[in-house]
């Protein structure tokens, strides 16, 4: 039974929020302005943070600024704010996901679970390095058994796809041409016309990743290639 | 502008037409009077005329009475039975009568002696052979005496038949009122006092009104005394030769005369007498006189009337008409001189010396018409003066306005010119001096040895001509840093400074100037940039304003559909609901988008960008969408890359918008085509399908916001998907074209292909896409 606080000052969205969190099974602790949910923080055990940015009294990039002093909980961010910039500087202060308004809730509710098993479960087992296991995030690809966990949960990859996720997470940041990783996945020279790699990617954004549109981990670097974004 | 009055053009043809019938008019008067005139000159002529005649007459008249006397022995023939004249007679056709008359000359002859043939053979002046006897009968002359008898009997037969023609004419002349008057008058060996004349020939040199031209001859003085005469003197001597040679008297006096009021009877005389004597042809004269100072009396009120009336209309305003802009005084100068150039090219054809009737008529009618341009010229003053326009229309006033002008500009100008003058001169002065000293040097010595004052003067030339090449390249050095300094403003850096450190008060102006334009410009961009922002802010805001209901509205749909609901309307009501907010939700995030993107907020991370990779990875993105409507996607790419300089993201921005169109309007179970092709300088994708339904709009109207293709708006999608393509392929600067061929929707796009200098700055970027 985990303690989730919701925090935004629009009542109905936070009840809305704690009928979907309720029904998977969480408690829902309700705020409506920063200070508030500060104290709550304070008074109560709470797991996961849901804050607002636009709020009255504090917002909510002040409020994540000042729990993250104190806490480590998982914090994530809802807001209309769905600028580049406003992501950034809302996973600067120190959030660890950012969802925009209006969301869709199977979205909320996948991230916030994601969120709880990379806080409650993996965060001690991250910390046992394994030699050929690669671990980007809340993705971990264990070379030895072939087996690839997102948050914890097992993924299930064809060969080829895992083959290639596993080029990139070898080395998170690197971007691979479409070409590169033909040729060390297939080991064949890439043909020009052909996109069998481009919708191998979009396959395995489809499984590992909560809305592939706005993949977490494999990105598209337009016009250059692929990549495994570094954490 | 006024129309001409046909009140005016009535008063001006009345004048026109007064003024010719005054110049007919005018015109008869002169003829007439040269008529008159003329005759005084006749008069004058036709009696020199008769005098030329009866000068000879005159001659002979004495030489008549000498020769009877000289040669006695006529008279002895006579007596001896031989006549020394023959009685002849003629017919006077005048008198009807015939007139009996003495021939003297009629037997007379000489003779030439020729003994060529042993005897002597006489032949008189007509080649006839005489004997003898006839010359002892006759007797005869030497041929000097009888060649001089001859003359004498020429002379005498010419004035006995000039005399009859006198004595025929005579009678047109009442009681020998003639100008041919003589008088002669010698004594004789014997000293007999003989004495011929006219009837009034004694008193010539008496009455001297009667007798306005008259010669006296005396014998004494050998010299003519000749009054009024002013021809024929030759024929003067000739006469008192010819007496001289036949009359030994001492006392021989002869005078003769013309009477100069009167001449002689004849033709013209006739006529001109009827002339002179015609009252009635003075009297039209006069008249015509009278009628010429009456029409132009009448022209002259006319003038006057006109010149009251023009230039004002019925109301009493003041006009003036289009022919009035012309510059009076030019006009003037150009009337003045064609009348005078008129009237000496009359002059030269002798018009005015000579007047015929139709000459006359010629020369009244140039003057009338003269006249009347003069009178129309005057009403045009007159107009410019009722309306205050005589000044403004005038050439004079162009002038001096030009002159003033001029000065102004002078004035204004004056740094400039006192510069320039200042430079003018010193220069002008130095080349001269130095001319005038090298000259003086070569010629004074002689030699091509330079004085010191010489070699002083092309020393200060060469300083002089430093110091000017210094300040000019130091003056055109700040002047081009200036040039190139607004250059920069113009085309890149608007908020750049020029320094001002400048040596030339003008080039410390300029760049003063050019510093405000450039602040001011550098003001009015960012105003217009933040202008731009706080619109964009502003539907950002407004967007966020939005999302948050739109949150509550999605989510409580969606909490709704959970819950049990049997009604099926419901149901698909709630699936419109939810369709309708979803719509909402991406019309949102795409207003916002696109007015970032038309207002230039969103700044573009621009570096090397393989186009065709672009394009494989976003089929690879959409392969699923577009086998979910049975789209086969045809790609043709190049072989070799093709790189833009471009921002990724942005790009396939525009091409998910493109593929989601193709999703949303092409007909299912066909072929879409992207093709990509590579120029020299740029690229070109083309995007090709056939679209489901048919379109009504405009080819231009689709990148146009809010537009689609079903004019209804059914179909998903915010409508602002190709305009925000647009903006991006336009920031990119790149050529973005639909066109609609029949049911082919096609997307042009060019781009120029990357070149190694466009991206310096951000070549290594490859990072910088989501976080």
């Amino acid at each position: 039974m985990y303690n989730i606080l919701v925090c935004d000052d629009d009542h109905e969205i936070v009840d809305a929020i704690e009928i979907y969190l309720t029904k998977e099974g969480y408690n829902v602790i309700k705020a409506y302005d920063g200070i508030e949910a500060i104290n709550l923080l304070k008074e109560n055990n709470i797991h996961l943070l849901l804050i607002d940015i636009m709020m009255p009294k504090m917002d909510g990039l002040r409020a994540t600024l000042k729990i993250r002093q104190e806490s480590a909980i998982p914090i994530i961010i809802l807001s209309a704010k769905s600028e580049d910039t406003d992501k950034i500087i809302g996973l600067d202060v120190g959030a660890d996901d950012y969802i925009t308004k209006p969301f869709n809730p199977l979205e909320l509710t996948a991230r916030v679970k994601s969120q709880l098993r990379r806080y409650t479960k993996l965060g001690n087992i991250s910390k046992e390095e394994k030699e050929n296991c690669f671990t980007v995030g809340g993705l971990m690809i264990d070379d030895d058994s072939k087996t690839v966990t997102v948050d914890g949960e097992e993924v299930k990859l064809t060969p080829s796809e895992y083959n290639i996720l596993l080029l990139l997470t070898k080395n998170p940041g690197r971007v691979y041409t479409i070409e590169q990783i033909y040729e060390n996945v297939w080991h064949e020279e890439a043909m020009a016309v052909d996109n069998t790699v481009a919708v191998h990617i979009r396959h395995i954004r489809e499984k590992i990743e909560i809305n592939p549109k706005e993949p977490r981990y494999l990105k598209v670097v337009w016009g250059l290639g692929y990549k495994i974004e570094k954490q | 502008m006024k129309k001409v009055s046909v009140i005016n053009i009535v008063l001006n043809l009345i004048i026109v037409f007064l003024l010719i019938a005054c110049s007919i008019s005018t015109s008869l008067v002169f003829s007439k009077k040269e008529i008159y005139m003329s005759k005084k000159e006749l008069n004058q002529k036709v009696g020199a005329q008769f005098y030329e005649d009866t000068s000879e007459i005159l001659g002979v008249v004495g030489n008549l009475v000498t020769f009877e006397d000289k040669y006695p022995d006529t008279k002895k023939i006579t007596e001896n039975g031989y006549t020394s004249y023959e009685l002849k007679r003629y017919y006077d056709e005048n008198k009807n009568i015939e007139v009996e008359y003495k021939d003297y000359l009629a037997n007379s002859f000489y003779y030439t002696e020729d003994n060529s043939n042993g005897y002597t053979e006489y032949t008189d002046q007509y080649g006839n052979y005489k004997t003898q006897s006839e010359v002892d009968m006759y007797g005869y002359e030497s041929p000097e005496i009888y060649n001089s008898a001859i003359k004498s009997f020429n002379a005498i037969v010419e004035f006995y038949n000039q005399y009859k023609q006198y004595l025929t004419n005579k009678k047109y002349v009442e009681n020998y009122n003639q100008n041919f008057e003589f008088y002669i008058f010698f004594t004789d060996n014997d000293g007999l006092e003989h004495e011929y004349s006219t009837p009034h020939g004694k008193n010539i040199g008496v009455d001297s009104k009667m007798f306005k031209s008259y010669v006296v001859y005396d014998k004494k003085t050998q010299e003519p005394d000749v009054y009024g005469f002013e021809k024929n003197d030759i024929d003067l001597k000739k006469i008192v030769l010819l007496c001289n040679s036949f009359t030994d008297y001492d006392d021989f006096y002869a005078a003769f005369s013309i009477n100069s009021v009167c001449p002689f009877d004849d033709s013209y005389d006739t006529y001109f007498n009827k002339v002179i004597t015609d009252k009635h042809v003075i009297d039209t004269y006069y008249s015509y006189c009278v009628c010429s100072v009456v029409l132009f009396a009448f022209a002259l009120i006319l003038f006057v009337i006109s010149f009251c009336y023009t230039g004002t209309d019925k109301k009493g305003n003041k006009f003036i008409y289009q022919i009035d802009y012309l510059w009076w005084d030019m006009v003037g100068i150009i009337l003045t001189v064609a009348i005078i150039v008129g009237f000496d090219a009359m002059d030269y054809t002798g018009l005015s010396k000579k007047l015929s009737y139709s000459q006359c008529l010629i020369y009244c009618c140039y003057m009338a018409v003269s006249c009347e341009a003069v009178f129309l010229y005057f009403l045009s003053i007159v107009r410019r003066i009722k309306t205050n326009n005589l000044w403004k229309t005038s050439l004079i006033e162009k002038i001096f306005k030009f002159s003033v002008k001029i000065i102004q500009t002078i004035f204004q100008n004056a740094k400039v010119v006192i510069k320039v003058s200042i430079f003018f001169i010193v220069t002008s002065t130095l080349g001269i001096l130095t001319f005038i000293t090298n000259n003086s040097t070569n010629y004074a010595s002689g030699r091509h040895r330079m004085s010191y004052y010489s070699y002083g003067v092309i020393g200060i030339d060469i300083l002089y001509f430093l110091f000017v090449t210094i300040i000019m390249w130091k003056y055109f050095k700040e002047y081009y840093y200036i040039i190139r300094s607004a250059e920069t403003i113009a085309n890149e850096d608007v908020t750049h400074k020029i320094e001002r450190k400048m040596l030339f008060n003008s080039n410390r102006l300029m760049t003063d100037a050019i510093n405000s334009m450039g602040e001011g410009i550098s003001e009015a961009v960012m105003e217009n940039t933040r202008n731009e922002r706080l619109k964009s802010d502003l539907i950002t805001n407004v967007s966020h304003d939005i999302k948050t209901p739109l949150t509550s509205i999605i989510n409580y749909l969606d909490l709704l559909k959970m819950e049990d609901l049997d009604n099926e309307k419901a149901k698909n009501y709630i699936d419109i609901l939810e369709t309708k907010s979803h719509r909402l939700k991406v019309l949102t995030d795409d207003l916002v988008e696109a007015s970032k993107l038309s207002s230039g907020v969103i700044k573009l991370e621009k570096n090397k960008l393989n186009l065709s990779l672009l394009i494989n990875q976003s089929a690879g993105e959409f392969s699923e969408r577009f086998e979910e409507k049975n789209l086969t996607p045809i790609i043709t790419l190049p072989k070799e890359p093709v790189y833009i300089n471009g921002d990724g993201r942005k790009m396939w921005r525009v091409i998910e918008n493109l593929y989601s169109n193709m999703y949303k309007y092409a007909m299912e179970n066909t072929r879409v085509y992207i093709d990509l092709m590579k120029g020299e300088e740029c690229c070109e994708l083309t995007i090709k399908n056939i679209s489901k339904s048919y379109f009504k709009v405009d080819e231009d109207d689709l990148t146009e916001r809010f537009i689609r293709g079903d004019a209804s708006r059914t179909t998903e999608g915010s409508g602002l998907g190709l305009s925000i393509a647009k903006s991006i392929i336009d920031r990119h600067d790149g050529v973005f074209k639909i066109i609609l061929d029949g049911d082919l929707f096609k997307v042009r796009i060019k781009l120029s292909l990357y070149k190694d200098e466009d991206n310096d700055e951000s070549s290594d970027n490859t990072d910088n896409t989501e976080e």
